[in-house]
């Protein structure tokens, strides 16, 4: 799955590669969303890293309102992807649009997550994410 | 297969998580797999897709940098959701 809305303001597949394997040395992303890539890999794995020097520097770009926002953000994925990971089952719908049987998802999917392939953004084109959330 | 049972999308369309499944089916997001999942507790189930919406959804930190947070974390979990 990929955000629609986030599609909408520019999102490529590019950039989510280049923002998860190479954000540090990239020159798509500013000095702020670098902090907050940062953020999220050191939430996810390297937690001795996230100290006080750490915050002094995400606060050069995120407003406590935003830490807030961010932290919350992560640290609710963290948990969602991490509990749904271990349940080992596969999307109900395939790559255009049809709902199909775990066998079937599974054919299509193989063994690399969804998250890990490319085009699965054009499932998404019909999503709305705000109206999804009504 | 999965770890626990995945529930029957048209038996949870007749339970209050129904709106949600509605949607999801007619906007092919999210996917439905997360109710049938989550469908086993749906007090719990509903729970926690309004909490999604909101944080997703809401705030002021560029939708497109959670996305790639939310697929960097994803991957990090080898989450296929």
């Amino acid at each position: 799955m990929r955000s629609a809305s986030a599609k909408q303001q520019g999102l490529t597949e590019e950039d989510i590669d280049e923002g998860i394997n190479n954000y540090e040395a990239s020159d798509r992303f500013t000095d702020a969303e670098k902090a907050a890539l940062r953020y999220s890999e050191y939430m996810a794995s390297d937690l001795d890293k996230i100290d006080e020097a750490f915050y002094d520097d995400l606060k050069k770009y995120y407003s406590s309102e935003e830490i807030v926002e961010l932290g919350t953000y992560i640290g609710v994925n963290i948990g969602f992807h991490t509990f749904f990971g271990t349940l080992d089952f596969y999307p109900m719908f395939s790559p255009d649009g049809r709902l199909v049987s775990q066998e079937e998802s599974k054919e299509i999917y193989g063994t690399t997550p969804i998250s890990h392939t490319e085009g699965a953004m054009e499932r998404a084109l019909d999503l709305a994410p705000d109206s999804a959330a009504e | 297969m999965p770890n626990i049972s995945m529930l029957d999308i048209d038996e949870l369309n007749k339970t209050k998580l129904a709106p949600y499944i509605k949607k999801a089916l007619k906007h092919r997001a999210p996917d439905p797999a997360f109710h049938a999942m989550q469908g086993h507790n749906p007090d719990l189930s509903e729970a926690m897709y309004v909490a999604w919406g909101t944080v997703f959804n809401s705030g002021v930190v560029d939708h497109k940098l959670k996305e790639i947070i939310r697929i960097q974390l994803s991957r990090h979990a080898v989450c296929n959701y």
